[in-house]
């Protein structure tokens, strides 16, 4: 099991409940789309997987380890087998795109030569092969959310958490990025996509887990591609 | 070996990138910079004070320094060669002879009832001591009570006692002025690098995210704090170096009126040395204080 929610509840200062009893469990390799409108708790559930916070009840568990019994200094070490793709990219403003996608390698301690490999070939799997040294604010959006994505994905983790990964993208770039994903998918990476886009969701025709007011009240698989 | 390198090249980006951020805001770094460099000079300049102050009363005491007594049984013709032999060693001025009757005349203006007493006194033989660098005088205590016909050797230490006393009571305050401002140097170091924690907020959140350790986070803000003591260091010195420039001279000629010889102590290799060690570990130790707190408090930032 890639990712197990075993009766998760999430609940904020205020009594405020952003997830309720959320049970699924996620096989490796599975693409998997989380949606529901704005507070369902979608971002609740990725902020759980990325361990930025400790459910409330329940238990989390992913790739074998426990969330709920991880103790602090354990939580970088997890984070390193995470790709997180961020609705508002998060780049660092002052260093170039190939220092902002080389990270997660930097952290993991790759060799110089093989960083600058994997680099390349991730700009150049996204679109943006030529723009190594341009930094973020001058990039468009879409080409911001692509640099996300790379640096997501360069370390090739295990896991990949997206929110709202296509947000920013035109329909074409939603849709190499999707494939993208499922290329990852196949190679084994397990894929979390909160989105909105249901359309999109429904192209792809793979597992939805619907969430409404911090329940989860579906969880299926598209048969067909919308019209 | 690769992943040395990548660690060697981190640590190298953290260090120079750190010194390149700071020197982009060159007019509010320059003022943390002089601050910390007055927080280091103070004690410094304390420090070559009491120094030179001691260099300059040592060895400028009383004229009779030293005095031998004789044994009862000594004649004064025992007593004369005595002072010829003691004056073969340069080091001494001068050797007088006291006599029996002089020290009773000498003691009855002090004590009259042990005067008026059946007093036998032995002669003694005052000892003073040439102007400039001289042994311990523990030293040549020890070596002349060998001497034979001596009883007893004494040194009128009272002076250097209470000048001892007053320099200890002087390097104490400069110790706890020192601490105070080191103090207020790690703070300084702290405050900046705490307000560039804050500036930098969001890059951290996102380091913290991908998977980055405290360590990592922390490495290039411990690089800029020990910069900034380095650098403060390097000002203090340079000010201080021009401090005893201008009142070198001016000092060296209000010495040689207390004591002939003297040498004006400077700073030497191993003051510079620590001053520059103090600077970066003091530089360290804030930025470590500042960025330890900075990331705990990062912990709840997971909320937003």
């Amino acid at each position: 099991m890639s990712i197990r929610f075993d009766n998760v509840s999430k609940t904020y200062e205020g009594q405020r409940q952003g997830l309720i009893g959320v049970s699924f469990a996620i096989e490796p390799g599975e693409m998997v789309f989380v949606t529901g409108h704005s507070g369902a708790g979608k971002s609740t559930m990725l902020r759980l997987l990325s361990r930025m916070e400790a459910p409330s009840e329940g238990d989390i568990e992913v790739l074998g380890e426990s969330l709920s019994r991880m103790r602090r200094p354990a939580i970088p070490a997890y984070r390193r087998r995470l790709g997180l793709v961020f609705q508002d990219h998060r780049l660092l403003a002052d260093r170039s795109v190939f220092e902002n996608v080389a990270l997660p390698l930097i952290l993991a301690g790759t060799a110089e030569a093989e960083m600058r490999r994997r680099v390349g070939a991730v700009l150049e799997q996204l679109g943006l092969r030529g723009l190594d040294g341009v930094r973020p604010g001058s990039l468009s959006t879409g080409q911001q959310q692509r640099v996300g994505i790379a640096r997501a994905i360069v370390a090739r983790p295990p896991i990949l958490l997206a929110d709202e990964p296509t947000g920013n993208l035109d329909p074409h770039l939603s849709q190499e990025v999707m494939q993208l994903f499922l290329m990852l998918g196949a190679e084994g990476t397990t894929v979390l996509v909160a989105s909105h886009d249901l359309p999109l969701i429904q192209r792809m025709r793979r597992r939805v887990l619907v969430l409404d007011r911090g329940r989860l009240i579906d969880d299926f698989r598209p048969t067909k591609a919308a019209a | 070996m690769s992943q040395w390198r990548a660690l060697g090249k981190g640590h190298g980006y953290g260090l120079f990138s750190s010194l390149g951020r700071r020197l982009r805001h060159p007019f509010a770094y320059s003022l943390s910079l002089l601050a910390m460099a007055v927080a280091l000079l103070l004690p410094l300049f304390g420090w070559l004070a009491l120094a030179n102050l001691r260099a300059m009363t040592v060895g400028s005491g009383a004229p009779a320094d030293f005095s031998l007594f004789m044994s009862l049984a000594a004649t004064s013709d025992d007593a004369r060669l005595l002072c010829a032999r003691l004056l073969e060693d340069q080091r001494l001025q001068g050797c007088e002879a006291v006599a029996p009757a002089q020290s009773q005349a000498e003691l009855l203006q002090f004590d009259r009832l042990a005067a008026a007493g059946e007093l036998e006194l032995p002669i003694v033989l005052r000892l003073q001591l040439k102007p400039g660098p001289a042994p311990a005088p523990e030293t040549l205590v020890a070596a002349w009570q060998q001497l034979p016909g001596v009883d007893w050797v004494s040194f009128d230490s009272r002076w250097l006692q209470r000048l001892d006393a007053a320099m200890q009571f002087g390097r104490t305050l400069v110790l706890a002025i020192a601490a105070l401002l080191a103090l207020g140097l790690m703070v300084i170091v702290g405050n900046t690098v705490r307000l560039e924690m804050a500036q930098r907020r969001d890059e951290i959140q996102v380091l913290r995210l991908i998977g980055a350790s405290p360590a990592f986070i922390r490495r290039p803000y411990l690089y800029a704090g020990a910069w900034d003591g380095l650098i403060a260091a390097v000002l203090a010195l340079a000010a201080m170096g021009m401090i005893l420039w201008l009142v070198q001279p001016a000092a060296q000629q209000l010495a040689l009126s207390y004591r002939e010889g003297f040498v004006w102590q400077s700073l030497d290799a191993a003051t510079i040395a620590g001053v520059l060690a103090a600077g970066v570990f003091m530089g360290w130790c804030g930025a470590f204080l500042a960025t330890t707190r900075h990331l705990r408090e990062a912990e709840s930032w997971g909320a937003e």
